[in-house]
């Protein structure tokens, strides 16, 4: 035994020796070979995906937006807080010609960040290019409402004939063809932040920006670190220096990083991590989720029997609880959805009661449905007004389906309803989502139904060629207006993918976009929902919900209904 | 070569090996019996119990919906062993006999074979997977056992070259050894002493690769549903219940059980193969008769 | 040799041009495009994006393009990230792959290497029991399992490295432990039954024979034919690895190009897709001459020297 272990260690011993030198040599590699380590910056916000582009024409997503609004700044801004927009690069704006004509007064003195005048040409310029059909982007539509915009964009007009004016090189008009209520907060957004003309063929790298922090550098799939704009004359009095973006995709690793410390703000926590942060007082503080203008939604297909029968997809609806989905499949941190447009009074309400902050007032001029229901629903889910409007009584559904001529369980006549196929893109949520659907449906209506999967480019090619029966979607919202939700689905709409077509709910959005009455334009999209969930083609399913963990530490993070955080707003407690 | 029944024994009388044979004997017949257990279905949550800890009511925990862990591991035992198996097979048909016809063969054969191996191996896995995955879209092989079939589909395109490569290799050595050499000049023919002689020499090295196969194809189907493409819900694998431990793994508190049992199914079975192939290659091994 | 290798350089480029060809075709036979989203842009914008990236050309045109384009290294830009070219992606991600990868290549073979022959040199006793636990450990547990408990072992119980990062040198150890398990579970046991078959030779008898020990036997006699398995597979897992592993640069967030492979593809990126490949196969192609150089030295038999 004695030999043995000396024979081991004479036998090791040049292995070892071996190792150590490797493990020295490599440390001495690594000390040459890593980049220097950057000082942290006075902000860390773990960004999720690494941004696609940071040209305003060309992005987006969420991660895209949060980095090109503190590089830019549009000519308004929004309050942190209330979500009402608040001066930008213009100082004043003004409506007129019922709702059609705004004019906003630029700020004086305003610079790019390489010293460039920033001047309402800019602005201009920038927003012809948004439209400019030429030029793709994906968001030119939100200025379809323009004067001659629609035409240019259909090939029948020109850029000249666009209605953007500029008297003088601080006075900015736009006219329209009908009233944009929500064109303010468009100002605020992405897609209509001013581009230097050096990035006019589409750049973002090197190009000036007129925000309060301009690019400092960008380490693909690292970080985006932007510092302070020396050339920043705009209202916002900003309070970090420095502002570091990390690409960071897992969900997981997004909360170890926060956790450690190496993160002040980490956007988005995986679901299934909720409990567990929850149920920690310290974590609990740090993490906000809040209601979030988003609606998770199936599609039904109308060229597919028996999805073509308005009497078997309000069976369908009726056998759904929304409830128990919420509650035991979800997690318990959505908001069941029984009407289209997400986040009505009465469900805002309800989550105020439960102690979480008001956010009423950060919706001026939104309102989802609120309307008398017919079917019975969980008691402590009907406030104001009987809010549902979509019910769960599956002893309704089937009588529905009996007078209607179809067989329902225990029974043996009437025609047997077709089977048909639920379509999800993978995902285990989605997956569990489906096979809850498929179970409810055989239970409460004995309809067979299959479920298929697909990756998520094959899953947009396949629901847009109309090639499924049913299909899980999801849409969140462009501004906070109904309108956002509900001109989806007009026959002409690019993203109807229903083939749906109903005369009186499209003459009842085009009503609702036209009027420039607050209390009639609300009345018409109320009427609208209404038929949409009465014969329309959709399943909403629940409400979306935001999640952040944010520094306790850090000032100025406000619960909001879009998600939308300026970070001109954001401080540390002792600045 | 020895009879099955010596090998037979000769497995059980090493206690350590046994227990391996046992483990996957049992895991076999749990898999073919699973059909008929009153088991929990994915879809019936209960988020009263969530995330409770092993107690008598739930042996193994239960996961964030408030499922039985212990249904879910004996629900994912069928689907795991069918992809192992899977894997095995193309590995056994495909791998041996390409390998042997290659490695066998004139050079210019072995040469164009070969070529055809790289050329596969040359294309990254990920990629292919994806691809062949939206490639093969509404057609009846993606609704298939939960999205299985394009599983097998992709093993039996991918899980084959490592096994022809080392048989492929390992033949060409035997074919110039001396013995090899003789008997071909002695008129025995190629093929014979291909599949008569170089054959049997190959059975240790292929148990072997077999062994390593088999984690691999479990692990792909575990790292595919990691990144989402694996086996889609109802179905369960071992694979998913790894990747739903995965992503409740946080600083604040850990569902220990959701990591440790699952990671037990899959260590130990992997850990069985390892110890009863040893024990096979050891017997079959020709040079030890 | 000369003719060999000659021989071997022209092989490699019709397999990368078989790859790349391959590749083209399958990306483009999938359904979905690169500008696809739930909210879909009308029609006219779609085709404007895409006559910006000439993916309204015919498809072989396209296909001699992106031919051309790769042979001359000028690929143009990204589909997803257009303020960023092909080439500077690629070129971005490589440092950080090519460090973890070469060290926990390193480091793979090297504790592979010696828990090889410690199992084989105690055979059937208890130190080869725990390398063949170990070496069934190492490669039955999936990565993200392992690297996620080594986060939480190693940077929250024991806080001694960062959860993720990669700027800091004491940043690349987990993941470089994490990636190097693997390959050292896999190459100690194929050493380990390489050097017990070997051991049973004829030279091995000899050499113990003429009063060469165990141990001098095991790494003078045997080392030499018993690598041979594992120099098979050592090209193909270099690859792998200098290629990135996906699930460890997404854990610890580093920038490397191992995530190019699934989210090119996923996105529709053809370019960007295109490019890793073309890199994966070339990396390959190399790292396999390498090997099968390799494997001559340590077995003239199977020889190259033809």
């Amino acid at each position: 035994m004695q030999r043995r272990w000396t024979t081991f260690w004479s036998s090791s011993t040049p292995i070892l020796a071996v190792l150590a030198t490797c493990g020295i040599s490599i440390f001495a590699f690594l000390q040459v070979a890593l980049p220097d380590l950057p000082k942290r910056a006075d902000l860390v916000i773990g960004n999720g995906t690494d941004p696609g582009s940071l040209h305003p024409h060309r992005a987006s997503g969420i991660p895209e937006g949060r980095v090109i609004r503190a590089l830019h700044e549009g000519l308004l801004l929004l309050d942190p807080e209330t979500l009402e927009p608040i001066p930008g690069c213009a100082t004043s704006w003004e409506v007129s010609d019922e709702g059609k004509r705004w004019t906003f007064r630029l700020q004086e003195g305003l610079l790019w960040s390489n010293g460039d005048p920033l001047t309402a040409e800019d602005f201009r310029r920038s927003w012809l290019d948004l439209i400019d059909p030429l030029q793709g982007a994906p968001y030119g539509d939100l200025l379809e409402a323009v004067t001659g915009a629609k035409e240019w964009r259909n090939g029948e007009g020109q850029r000249s004939d666009v209605g953007i004016e500029t008297p003088d090189s601080l006075t900015f008009v736009v006219k329209l063809n009908r009233p944009l209520p929500w064109l303010p907060f468009l100002c605020t957004q992405t897609p209509l932040q001013p581009v230097h003309i050096q990035g006019r063929d589409g750049t973002a790298l090197g190009v000036p920006t007129n925000g309060p922090w301009q690019l400092e550098k960008w380490d693909l799939r690292d970080r985006i670190r932007l510092v302070r704009s020396p050339n920043y004359r705009g209202p916002a009095k900003v309070h970090m220096e420095s502002v570091d973006f990390l690409a960071i995709e897992s969900g997981n690793t997004l909360v170890n990083l926060f956790a450690n410390g190496s993160l002040d703000w980490a956007v988005g926590v995986p679901p299934v991590l909720m409990p567990f942060l929850q149920q920690n007082p310290e974590w609990n503080q740090a993490l906000r989720t809040d209601p979030y203008l988003g609606i998770s939604f199936y599609r039904l297909n109308f060229a597919r029997a028996p999805l073509d029968d308005s009497e078997v997809r309000k069976a369908l609806s009726l056998c759904l609880d929304r409830n128990a989905l919420c509650r035991d499949i979800l997690g318990g941190n959505l908001q069941p959805a029984w009407g289209f447009v997400p986040w009505p009074k009465p469900a805002l309400n309800a989550h105020e009661q439960l102690g979480n902050p008001s956010l009423s007032s950060a919706l001026p001029g939104y309102s989802g449905m609120a309307k008398t229901t017919e079917a019975p629903v969980e008691a402590a889910l009907i406030s104001e007004e009987g809010w549902p409007k979509l019910g769960y009584d599956p002893q309704k559904a089937r009588s529905i389906l009996a007078e209607a001529g179809w067989r329902v369980p225990n029974s043996d006549s009437g025609r047997p309803i077709p089977p048909f196929e639920i379509l999800h893109s993978s995902g285990s949520t989605h997956a569990l989502v489906a096979e809850w659907m498929q179970s409810s449906w055989a239970r409460e209506l004995g309809i067979e139904t299959q479920i298929r999967s697909m990756e998520w480019r094959t899953f947009l090619q396949t629901q847009r060629s109309f090639d499924y029966d049913i299909s899980r979607s999801s849409w969140i919202a462009d501004f906070p207006d109904p309108a956002t939700f509900l001109e989806l689905f007009t026959t002409t709409a690019t993203n109807n993918r229903t083939g749906w077509s109903d005369t009186e709910y499209d003459r009842l959005v085009e009503e609702a976009r036209l009027s420039s009455d607050p209390q009639q334009r609300m009345k018409l999209w109320q009427s609208a929902e209404e038929i949409l969930l009465d014969r329309g083609p959709i399943l909403p399913l629940w409400s979306t919900t935001s999640s952040n963990l944010v520094s306790p530490a850090l000032e100025g993070f406000f619960a909001n209904p879009l998600d939308q955080h300026d970070l001109r707003s954001l401080k540390w407690k002792s600045q | 070569m020895k009879r099955p029944k010596a090998v037979f024994s000769a497995i059980l009388s090493d206690p350590v090996t046994a227990l391996g044979f046992v483990w996957l004997t049992a895991i076999s017949l749990t898999a073919l019996v699973m059909p008929l257990l009153p088991l929990q279905l994915s879809y019936e949550t209960d988020s009263s119990v969530a995330l409770t800890a092993p107690s008598s009511e739930h042996w193994f925990g239960t996961d964030a919906l408030g499922r039985d862990l212990f249904s879910r591991i004996l629900r994912g035992t069928q689907i795991s062993l069918a992809c192992g198996i899977a894997g095995a097979l193309t590995a056994l048909i495909l791998g041996v006999g390409y390998g042997l016809v290659s490695g066998g063969g004139s050079e210019r054969r072995d040469h164009w074979l070969m070529r055809f191996v790289d050329l596969i191996d040359s294309i990254p896995l990920v990629f292919l997977v994806i691809l062949i995955a939206s490639a093969l879209r509404g057609t009846a092989l993606e609704a298939s056992g939960g999205g299985l079939g394009v599983f097998f589909v992709i093993l039996g395109v991918v899980y084959w070259t490592p096994m022809a490569r080392v048989v492929r290799g390992e033949t060409r050595v035997l074919a110039r050894r001396e013995w090899a050499l003789a008997a071909t000049a002695l008129g025995v023919p190629p093929q014979r002493v291909l599949y008569r002689e170089i054959l049997p020499n190959l059975v240790p090295t292929i148990i072997v690769t077999i062994t390593l196969i088999v984690p691999r194809v479990l692990l792909f189907e575990a790292f595919l549903s990691f990144l989402g493409l694996g086996v889609q819900s109802p179905a369960v694998s071992w694979g998913t219940l790894a990747r739903d431990a995965f992503e409740v793994l946080n600083p604040v508190k850990t569902a220990w059980w959701l990591i440790l049992y699952p990671s037990l199914a899959l260590a130990f079975t992997l850990l069985a193969l390892n110890v009863v192939g040893d024990q096979l290659r050891r017997e079959l091994d020709p040079k030890q008769r | 040799m000369t003719r060999f290798l000659l021989h071997r350089t022209l092989a490699s480029l019709v397999t990368i041009w078989a790859v790349f060809t391959l590749s083209f075709l399958v990306i483009r036979s999938a359904p979905g495009g690169p500008f696809d989203a739930e909210r879909d842009p009308p029609a006219a914008v779609k085709a404007a994006i895409e006559a910006r990236y000439q993916l309204n050309q015919p498809l072989w045109q396209q296909y001699l393009d992106q031919g051309w384009s790769w042979i001359t290294l000028d690929p143009g830009p990204s589909l997803r990230q257009p303020d960023h070219d092909v080439a500077t992606i690629l070129s971005a991600g490589i440092p950080a792959s090519f460090l973890l990868g070469t060290l926990a290549l390193l480091l793979g073979v090297l504790m592979g290497m010696g828990l090889g022959i410690i199992a084989a040199w105690q055979q059937g006793r208890w130190p080869d029991r725990l390398v063949t636990i170990f070496a069934s450990m190492g490669i039955s547990l999936p990565l993200y399992v392992i690297a996620g408990l080594a986060i939480l072992l190693f940077a929250f119980h024991l806080p001694i490295f960062p959860p993720a990062g990669w700027t800091d040198p004491i940043a690349v150890v987990l993941p470089v432990l994490c990636l190097a398990l693997a390959p050292a579970a896999q190459v100690a046991r194929l050493l380990r039954s390489g050097l017990i078959e070997a051991g049973q030779e004829d030279f091995a008898r000899t050499a113990r024979s003429k009063g060469r020990g165990q141990v001098g036997t095991l790494i003078f006699h045997c080392l030499r034919p018993a690598s041979i398995p594992v120099a098979s597979t050592l090209g193909p897992t270099a690859a792998a690895m200098l290629t990135g592993s996906l699930v460890i640069e997404q854990i610890f967030a580093i920038p490397g190009i191992g995530m190019h492979f699934i989210q090119g593809a996923m996105n529709r990126d053809y370019p960007l897709v295109l490019g890793a490949v073309l890199l994966y196969t070339i990396l390959l192609q190399v790292l396999t001459l390498l090997g099968d150089l390799l494997m001559g030295w340590l077995d003239p038999r199977a020889g190259v020297n033809r």
